[in-house]
């Protein structure tokens, strides 16, 4: 058989993950017997869609490897019509509160940055201030930077989910993986191996690069914690969550490349500001 | 002394300064004007948009080539929007420790993570 029954409800969670790698898995399987891969969502009741850029970049690795992929039997209308667009690449649906699912070559930071502003951050920044605004941006900014610095992956695949309670956002790559990157670093600068890379990846003032940066995702992390979102990182068979406490695991299947998603809950009617400090930037030099 | 002011809108092209590229660019004609003895103004007029991905290459580079001392007396910006001011502390204040404990950062995570 050369179908992967979807389970009824995929959601962005530990669990959903492990699901749609696992899917992954089961679709190298089938390629050693089919020249096709189908996932049949017949019994799918319930779909991140902010998942769906995991589904292309599925769909895009088996393409890669001179097999056919195909999603069928899907009653979501909104997966669906990704679908379709998907491949008759017009991959931008603009509908009121949808964020489009949209892919990148990793290089067209310029073009991200219009989509931030435009799909995902009108949506968050009544809860922040324009100085945290900024810093938020730049963190989602980073997370897509690091694809072209670390990972040699050929595609971004972004996708967003929006309901009243959250937003899920997801940028995909299908590269080196974050493990692969820091393991190269230590064994660059000969020091010991690192073994959980990404609780230290993200970690402030961190990188493998030689010059200055790093994930820098420091005020995205505190948002989240005090917005009660949630923060996940899938890289190789690493996972990680941040929701003001971090959880790390290792999954039983190997994604090949990273999936960050990041979740603001919208039911939180706060709005942080950053501390009112008045300083003049010449002055840090 | 002469003063070069360099227009961030002229070399990007557009309001937003996001892209590394552009940044090298700009960090490149920055330790030009420097090394030649000229004091640099970098104005960020009309910019509406300022990631770190682009302050890192543009700015806090400068910090692996040149003192600190000789970045406080021959380098400033101005026009920027209150806005990003953050954004410009964290990445000079990353640059400073970076570049400044380089070796000695690179041996404290490696003795952070050897009892893991």
């Amino acid at each position: 058989m050369n179908k992967v029954v979807i389970d009824k409800k995929i959601c962005s969670t530990y669990d959903g993950y492990y699901t749609l790698l696992e899917y992954l898995s089961d679709s190298k399987f089938i390629c050693k017997s089919y020249e096709e891969v189908k996932f049949d969502f017949s019994e799918n009741r319930e779909f991140d869609i902010n998942l769906f850029a995991i589904i292309v970049a599925i769909a895009y690795e088996t393409k890669k490897n001179g097999y056919d992929f195909t999603i069928t039997k899907v009653k979501n209308a909104n997966l669906k019509r990704k679908w379709q667009e998907y491949n008759r690449f017009d991959n931008l649906t603009v509908l009121e509160n949808n964020i489009p699912f949209k892919e990148f070559a990793p290089d067209l930071h310029l073009d991200f940055d219009q989509y931030i502003n435009e799909y995902v951050y009108k949506y968050v920044s009544k809860m922040m201030s324009d100085r945290l605004g900024s810093n938020i941006k730049s963190n989602l900014g980073e997370i897509f930077g690091n694809v072209e610095t670390h990972t040699e992956s050929e595609k971004v695949f972004c996708c967003g989910q929006i309901n009243d309670e959250k937003l899920d956002f997801t940028i995909v790559n299908l590269g080196i993986t974050i493990r692969e990157t820091v393991d190269n670093y230590t064994e660059r600068n000969n020091i010991k191996n690192i073994s959980n890379p990404i609780p230290w990846a993200v970690a402030e003032g961190n990188t493998t690069k030689i010059s200055t940066g790093g994930f820098g995702l420091h005020l995205l992390k505190e948002f989240i914690s005090k917005n009660n979102g949630k923060f996940q990182i899938i890289s190789g068979d690493d996972y990680y969550e941040w929701t003001g406490e971090e959880k790390n695991d290792v999954f039983n299947h190997f994604f090949p490349g990273t999936i960050v998603n990041v979740e603001f809950n919208l039911t939180d009617k706060s709005k942080y500001r950053l501390k009112n400090e008045d300083f003049n930037i010449n002055d840090l030099f | 002394m002469n003063k070069k002011v360099i227009k961030v809108l002229d070399i990007v092209g557009g309001p937003s300064a996001v892209e590394p590229t552009k940044a090298k660019e700009i960090n490149r004609e920055i330790l030009e004007e420097i090394n030649s003895g000229n004091q640099v103004v970098l104005d960020f007029a009309g910019i509406t948009s300022v990631l770190t991905l682009f302050l890192n290459p543009a700015i806090g580079d400068l910090y692996g080539e040149l003192e600190p001392e000789t970045i406080k007396k021959f380098f400033s910006v101005e026009n920027v929007n209150d806005e990003f001011k953050d954004v410009f502390k964290l990445v000079i204040n990353r640059a400073k420790r970076f570049y400044k404990n380089k070796d000695i950062l690179t041996n404290a995570i490696a003795e952070e993570f050897d009892n893991e």
